[in-house]
């Protein structure tokens, strides 16, 4: 690492606090994806500072007011990125963030940078959240822990370097570190128009926000900072702006903050962490037209057979509609259909996600919205909270569909086939002053589950639905259906998740079937887990401590909060704008069309929702690689068409039944030689393109244990070449 | 020659074990219909390999003309013997034409070298076809379709996995495979089947089944000295 950072910037003494050149971040091209980089180094005595030490600041000094804008991480969706990227060693780490993890050309340059460490390629997201750890090492060992994130509505460092004494070698170690983040948005007015743009920012070193358009007039530009070390700069908006917008009809932010320590020489200059940063950007957020409906098909992504349609609905923000995974539907729509905003100087209810507001109190516009390969985003921005504040409240909606992981464990037996789903909504509140605060948030996410029964392919608002919810225990794994399996009468649950602790119920079912065909038993081994349903699960007994979608029995919400759950179960058509609470009449629902309400409230200035994401069969069956044996016959001859043909019979060697349909799947098959009476060829199982058959059980009916069925095969051999291939079962799975 | 001396050594491997079966078939119904007898010998993916020789073979009807293909040595009536080899030689077939008689009888010996972990077994499988080689004469309850009267799965075990399957059409057509013990490796003599087969066959030939592993020996030996000289 000494060997890439540059001999000028390592001269102790040159740097106290430095910032980047914030308005000097290129301008892309086009409307882009946001984009965050980001590194932290601290050389340490070990890596080429003259008489080494790991130091930071040399005497202890109040801490500074830490400002109260800075966020609990985690309101970004958890399940992202997909992809990780970002480089780290000893005494460095640096990451950035892009829509694919590509570097934008833009940014080549600046990531070239010997701080970046060679990075090369970004993690995959459009927000993230992310714990930094960096050590020099050494005796003592100079640290620096904190916290970046990012979305297109705040900007956030907080970042606390250690030890904060002298060191033995009576030298000091430095710490360099900067974090951007930069996008273009498409300007809602025409070139040469103008637009002002609201910020807010707070922090104790320095920072800053850029707007600039692609012309070269000075109002083409305007920018803002905060240089205020050691104090902390209260909350304070910055207008920039009137903004005049270039001929390509775009506009660029740009956010930065950065600092570099040398305590050696500017030790009086000095103070202990956090040094913190905050930009606020989603006030500042500009309408734009609504988008048109559209879809996202199926196999947009490769494997990913998940396809849905999407609008903007008139009140209810994005809706999701007509969710299908291949030909199985699971959801008629998922939106949200009301805010309720209570903050310290407002109340509103029902405040409706529209498009574009009347001006008047809960005034909700739609500021950007994307549909990518496997989801879609909107963010609303409701000002007039209340009105003559420059107050706002930034929401979220992200509704992703992932494609299946072959190995992926969605539930503890790791044996139902899923594909994951993400239907998140959060908040951010935005107040323009530090007196304020948000007292509860409501976000609602209304989903109209209509699981599929595969054979049918069932597509209806009037399908009969059964639907349960359980309470998991910790100690044995076992479900209790406490409401009835299925529930047989409309319900309101409050409190699931109860100020960030578990509540009473832990997970939602829904099936076509006349009940949750769930074991239940999870002793001594977890068994497959409702393969029919959509399933939500909000916590995991403790029991499978180690299982991937664990979290120590704890809620799977966000890191640090506090929020809590309410969940409704009613019946199909219901009331969009009744509160949760009051949806429940106690009418029968058992078999008939329904909609879960799983209905957020937040405490906190930042939260998101349904983090924990939910999953379904695609093919609606249990298992995928369960425990059976498979018995290869010998090839014999088809004279009539002169085909190789053998029997290969499955035996089901679980103590459960395994639900039909089941697939024998036969991987590295002899080339040349082919499967003539193949059912299919897998598009998501690795390796695809390999060809399976059906055995003769259809969604209706199961393997018992202890059952064999047994399967004929057939091959197109023109070789007569030896035949052999690696024979696997899935049950339920995505083929 | 090369082949040839590679056969002899592969027998050596087949001496380790063998399974000897009477098969015995009423093709009463068949009377005087000519038609394909075919016997395949099919890999099941190795690596082992495995032979098997027919011996002993007595029917009233008349043999025609051979076609075998693969690693297939011998002419019905005398011993025919085939081997498995999953690289050169998969599929091996012996197909003769026949006028059938009344019945058919033959010894089946059959090495039982287990398939490799993942492979099938080598599989030993009877048809009786029409002349065209294709159709078959007698349906069968063979799940896979192809109308084999029995099979032999070889997978190890002491005896294999024999099976007879029923015969649906033309009624009066029947299988019996009787599986013959052995004392011994390879040296259970005097398996004589000529008296197995009832009535009065045309007498052929062919002398009482050797030992079928020693036989697969004595068989590649005699074609090694005689394509040297």
């Amino acid at each position: 690492m000494d060997r890439n950072i540059p001999a000028m910037l390592l001269h102790k003494g040159r740097l106290l606090l430095w910032m980047l050149p914030l308005l000097s971040f290129p301008a892309l091209a086009e409307t882009s994806a946001p984009f965050y980089a980001y590194y932290v180094v601290v050389p340490g005595v070990d890596v080429g500072f003259s008489g080494g030490g790991a130091y930071i600041s040399p005497m202890a000094r109040p801490n500074p007011a830490t400002p109260r804008l800075l966020r609990q991480p985690g309101h970004q969706p958890v399940h992202k990125p997909d992809r990780k990227g970002g480089v780290s060693g000893q005494g460095y780490v640096a990451n950035c963030y892009s829509e694919d993890g590509t570097i934008p050309d833009e940014y080549a340059s600046t990531i070239a940078g010997a701080f970046f460490a060679g990075l090369s390629s970004c993690s995959v997201g459009s927000s993230f959240s992310d714990s930094i750890n960096v050590s020099s090492g050494g005796n003592p060992a100079g640290t620096a822990t904190g916290t970046f994130s990012g979305s297109m509505t705040e900007f956030s460092f907080n970042l606390t370097p250690s030890p904060e004494q002298y060191t033995p070698y009576g030298e000091f170690a430095e710490l360099y570190t900067e974090y951007f983040y930069g996008q273009t948005f498409d300007s809602p007015v025409p070139p040469g128009s103008q637009l002002t743009f609201q910020y807010t920012m707070t922090g104790n070193f320095g920072g800053g926000i850029g707007v600039s358009s692609d012309c070269a007039d000075p109002s083409c530009s305007a920018g803002a900072t905060i240089t205020s070390y050691p104090a902390t700069t209260p909350l304070t908006t910055y207008t920039l702006g009137p903004i005049t917008i270039g001929p390509s009809g775009t506009y660029s932010v740009s956010v930065g903050a950065g600092i570099a320590i040398n305590a050696e020489e500017f030790d009086a200059y000095i103070a202990p962490g956090p040094y913190v940063f905050t930009a606020n950007l989603g006030c500042a957020m500009q309408p734009i037209a609504t988008p048109s409906s559209g879809m996202v098909p199926p196999l947009g992504l490769a494997g990913n057979n998940w396809a849905f349609n999407y609008a903007i609905g008139d009140n209810d923000g994005l809706e999701v509609k007509s969710v299908l995974f291949g030909n199985r539907p699971m959801a008629e729509q998922m939106s949200v259909p009301y805010v309720n905003i209570n903050t310290s100087d407002f109340t509103g209810t029902a405040c409706p996600l529209t498009a574009s507001g009347d001006g008047g109190d809960c005034n909700s516009n739609l500021v950007y919205f994307q549909s990518g390969l496997n989801d879609v985003t909107a963010i609303y921005v409701i000002s007039n909270i209340p009105s003559g504040t420059a107050s706002c409240l930034a929401v979220t909606e992200n509704f992703e569909f992932d494609a299946p992981v072959p190995g992926d464990a969605c539930e503890p037996s790791g044996n139902v086939g899923c594909a994951r789903f993400y239907p998140t909504v959060g908040y951010d509140y935005f107040p323009d002053s530090d007196d304020k605060s948000v007292t509860e948030v409501d976000l609602p996410m209304r989903i109209q589950f209509t699981v599929g029964d595969p054979a049918s392919n069932l597509l209806t608002t009037n399908q009969g639905q059964s639907a349960a919810v359980t309470q998991d225990n910790n100690v044995t794994g076992l479900q209790d259906f406490l409401l009835g399996n299925a529930i047989p009468k409309e319900v309101y649950v409050p409190n699931v998740i109860n100020q960030g602790a578990p509540g009473n119920y832990d997970s939602f079912y829904q099936t076509y079937l006349g009940a949750i065909d769930a074991q239940g038993v999870f002793s001594p081994a977890p068994v497959p887990d409702c393969a029919t349903c959509a399933q939500v699960h909000w916590r995991w007994p403790s029991k499978f401590a180690g299982f991937p979608g664990d979290n120590g029995g704890e809620p799977i919400i966000p890191p640090g909060s506090n929020q809590s759950v309410d969940i409704a179960l009613v019946a199909y058509p219901d009331n969009q704008m009744k509160d949760c609470s009051n949806l429940a009449s106690g009418h029968q629902i058992a078999d008939l069309p329904t909609v879960f309400w799983y209905c957020g409230k937040g405490f906190q200035d930042s939260d998101s929702f349904f983090q924990h994401g939910g999953f379904f069969n695609p093919v609606a069956n249990t298992t995928t690689n369960p425990a059976v044996a498979i018995t290869k016959s010998g090839f014999r001859i088809n004279h009539a068409n002169g085909q190789w043909v053998q029997t290969v019979t499955v035996t089901n060697d679980n103590k459960f039944a395994i639900d039909g349909p089941v697939a024998l799947v036969l991987d590295t098959l002899t080339a040349d030689v082919t499967l003539a009476n193949a059912d299919g060829h897998t598009q998501v199982q690795a390796p695809t393109g390999t060809p399976y058959v059906f055995l003769p059980l259809d969604n209706t009916s199961q393997l018992a244990p202890g059952q064999s069925m047994t399967v004929t095969l057939a091959f197109a051999n023109p070789k007569n070449s030896s035949i052999t291939y690696s024979a696997k079962v899935i049950a339920g799975g995505v083929l | 020659m090369l082949r040839t001396l590679l056969l002899c050594v592969l027998s050596a491997a087949f001496l380790r074990a063998d399974s000897l079966y009477l098969v015995a078939l009423n093709t009463t119904a068949l009377d005087g219909t000519n038609g394909d007898l075919v016997v395949d010998f099919i890999s099941g993916g190795g690596p082992e390999q495995n032979a098997i020789s027919i011996a002993g073979f007595m029917t009233d009807g008349t043999l025609g003309t051979a076609s075998p293909t693969g690693d297939v040595f011998g002419t019905l009536p005398n011993t025919v013997i085939m081997v498995t080899d999953p690289v050169n030689s998969a599929f091996n077939e012996y197909l003769t034409g026949i006028t059938f008689g009344t019945k058919i009888s033959f010894f089946l010996d059959v090495t039982t070298n287990a398939p490799g972990a993942g492979s099938a077994p080598d599989e030993v499988s009877l048809y009786l076809l029409e002349a065209d080689g294709m159709t078959p004469l007698v349906t069968t309850d063979d799940p896979t379709s192809s109308d084999s009267l029995f099979t032999v799965d070889i997978d190890g075990s002491a005896n294999g996995i024999p099976t007879t399957y029923d015969i649906l059409s033309p009624s009066g057509v029947t299988t019996n495979m009787t599986f013959i013990p052995q004392n011994g490796g390879g040296n259970g003599g005097g398996n004589n089947g000529g008296g197995n087969n009832g009535g009065s066959p045309s007498p052929v030939p062919e002398p009482a089944p050797l030992p079928i592993a020693a036989g697969v020996w004595l068989f590649w030996m005699y074609r090694y000295r005689r394509r040297k000289v």
